[in-house]
C-alpha cells in the first residue's frame, strides 16, 4: 500500500474525521482509527488478497515518514531520539522500530520502523469554558494550575483553550500577556513562525525550544503575567518553575499523572505540592471521552468551588 | 550578392567562435552560483535546521530574484524541486530531483560533469542524519571547486582559441569561397 492509497482509504473509509484520535499503522498489520475510546479497522473494500482490510506494509511506513519529515529526517534527529516528531498542524507521530545506540549507551535514533501512531491535534475552542471558573482567584487573578491526565486524555487541548482565553480575556478576568514555551510545537502548532492555533491577541510563542531556556528567555524578553508550558516533569523543569514564580508570574502547565494523589506519591512532584506552587489542579480522564474534566483541586488537593 | 553571402557566413562563423568562448565563461558563472547554492543549503540546513523544502525555498529564492536568462535557472531549479516536493510529497527527493535536473534547458552551458554532480548531491540530500548532510553538501562542494579551478585555469586560453578558431574558419571560407 502507498501513502496515497492510505489518503483515499482514509477520506472514503473514515467514519467521522472529527472524531478520531490517532491513526496506528504497524508493518503487516491492519490500520487502526482510535475515536473517543473506541477502535476500528481501516475497510479496504478494494482489498482482495488481504481480506476487506487495508494492511501496511514497510513501504507505506517509510513513505510517511518521508511525508511527515518533509524529505528531511535529520531535521527530526532530537524529536526521533525521544520517540516521536511533531509535525504541521500539531500533530504527533510516534516512531517505533529498532533502536540504534551510541558507543555510551545512549539512543542515536531509531532505523527499520516498524510502527507509527499519528496522534491528531485537534483545537476544540471553548473546551475550557467548564473549568475556566476555578482557576481565577478573589483578585481576579489567574491561578498557577497544572492540568493532570494520563496520555492522550486532552491535557494540551483543554492548555490550548485556556491559553487562548486567559490571553483574550473572559467573563472571569482581563486578558493578560501569556508567553507560551512550545518544546514540541504542539500546543501553538506554528508553521514558519505563525501558530495555526488560535492562542489569543496577547500571546507570545516560543516555539520548539526547550522548556527550561524558554521559561527563562520568556520571562526576561517578553514580561508575561502568565506563562504556559506542556508536560513538565524533571528537576530543572522544577527549578525554572520557581524562577517563573519568583518573577510574580503564573504558570499554567501539563503533567502526566493519574490524580493529585498520584502527583503527591512522585518524588519530584511531592515537592512541587509540598512548596504549594500551583494552587489548582485540573483532573482530567479519557473516559467517557478525551477532555473529560474528573475534578478541580486547590493547592491541598481538596476540590474547590468556584 | 555573393560577397555578401560570403560575409555573413564568414561572420557567423567569427561569431559562433565568440558565442563558444562566452559559454565558457557563462559555465564558469553557473558553476560559481551552484557552488553558493550549495553554501547556503548548507547554512540552512546545518545551521537553521531546515527541511529540505525550506532550505530549497530559501536559496532558490536568494538566488532567483533579481536575475535573468540562464543566471536564473540555478535558483528556479530549487524553487521548482520545492514546489514538487509539496504537491507529490509521497514521491522520494532524489527522483524529484533527478527529474527536475533533466528539465534544466539544453543550453545551459553545463558539462555532463558537472550535472552528474548536481545528481549525486541529489540522491544523498535528506539521508541519514544533520552529518551525512553536511558530508554530501562538502563532497559537491570540493568537486565544483575542483570544476571552477581546472575552468580558471584554462579559461584564457580556452577563450582565445575559441575565438581564433572562429576567426581563422571565417577568413578561411572567405579566401574559398571568394
Amino acid at each position: 500500500m502507498q501513502a496515497d492509497d492510505l489518503k483515499k482509504l482514509l477520506e472514503q473509509e473514515a467514519p467521522d474525521w472529527e472524531r478520531i484520535r490517532e491513526i496506528r499503522i504497524r508493518a503487516g498489520r491492519p490500520v487502526t482509527l482510535v475515536s473517543d475510546g473506541c477502535e476500528t479497522v481501516l475497510a479496504d473494500r478494494g482489498q482482495k488478497r488481504t481480506g476487506d482490510t487495508a494492511v501496511a506494509d514497510g513501504r507505506l511506513i517509510r513513505e510517511i515518514l518521508e511525508i511527515v519529515s518533509k524529505h528531511s529526517l535529520y531535521a527530526f534527529e532530537d524529536e526521533i531520539r525521544q520517540g516521536f516528531l511533531t509535525i504541521e498542524g500539531g500533530h504527533r507521530v510516534g516512531i517505533c522500530g529498532k533502536a540504534v545506540l551510541s558507543g555510551d549507551g545512549a539512543l542515536r535514533t531509531i532505523k527499520d520502523v516498524s510502527s507509527l501512531n499519528i496522534r491528531l491535534a485537534r483545537e476544540r475552542k471553548g473546551c475550557a469554558d467548564g473549568v475556566i471558573r476555578y482557576l481565577y482567584g478573589a483578585d481576579k487573578t489567574v491561578c498557577s494550575t497544572l492540568i493532570l491526565s494520563p496520555p492522550g486524555a486532552g491535557k494540551t487541548t483543554l492548555l490550548r483553550d485556556l491559553v487562548r482565553q486567559i490571553s483574550d480575556g473572559n467573563r472571569f478576568g482581563d486578558g493578560v500577556p501569556v508567553a507560551v514555551v512550545d518544546e514540541r510545537s504542539e500546543i501553538a502548532a506554528c508553521f514558519q513562525g505563525t501558530p495555526q492555533c488560535d492562542l489569543g491577541s496577547r500571546t507570545d510563542v516560543m516555539d520548539a525550544c526547550p522548556k527550561t531556556e524558554g521559561m527563562y528567555m520568556m520571562i526576561r524578553s517578553m514580561s508575561p503575567r502568565v506563562l504556559a508550558a506542556d508536560e513538565i516533569g524533571t528537576a530543572e523543569d522544577l527549578k525554572a518553575l520557581r524562577f517563573v514564580m519568583n518573577c510574580g508570574c503564573r504558570i499554567i502547565a501539563t503533567a502526566h499523572a493519574d490524580s493529585f494523589g498520584d502527583l503527591e506519591r512522585r518524588p519530584f512532584f511531592a515537592e512541587m505540592v509540598k512548596e504549594k506552587l500551583f494552587s489548582r489542579y485540573v483532573v482530567l480522564s479519557k473516559f467517557p471521552r478525551p477532555g473529560t474534566t474528573v475534578c478541580v483541586c486547590g493547592a491541598d488537593g481538596k476540590a474547590v468551588q468556584p | 550578392m555573393k560577397y555578401v553571402g560570403i560575409l555573413l557566413m564568414s561572420g557567423a562563423l567569427i561569431a559562433g567562435g565568440f558565442l563558444a568562448a562566452e559559454r565558457l565563461r557563462e559555465r564558469l558563472r553557473i558553476l560559481q552560483q551552484f557552488r553558493q547554492i550549495a553554501l547556503c543549503l548548507k547554512g540552512q540546513i546545518l545551521y537553521s535546521n531546515a527541511t529540505l523544502p525550506e532550505a530549497l525555498g530559501e536559496a532558490g529564492a536568494r538566488f532567483s530574484e533579481g536575475r535573468s536568462g540562464t543566471a536564473r535557472e540555478p535558483g528556479e531549479l530549487l524553487l521548482r524541486v520545492r514546489d514538487r516536493l509539496k504537491q507529490e510529497s509521497g514521491r522520494p527527493f532524489s527522483e524529484v530531483w533527478e527529474e527536475e535536473l533533466a528539465r534544466l534547458p539544453e543550453d545551459l552551458p553545463l558539462e555532463k560533469q558537472d550535472r552528474q554532480a548536481l545528481s549525486a548531491l541529489g540522491s544523498q540530500l535528506g539521508y541519514a542524519d544533520r552529518a551525512m548532510q553536511e558530508r554530501t553538501i562538502l563532497l559537491y562542494l570540493e568537486q565544483t571547486e575542483d570544476s571552477i579551478r581546472d575552468l580558471k585555469g584554462e579559461l584564457d586560453g580556452r577563450t582565445k582559441l575559441c575565438r581564433c578558431m572562429g576567426m581563422a574558419a571565417g577568413l578561411f571560407l572567405m579566401v574559398v569561397m571568394a
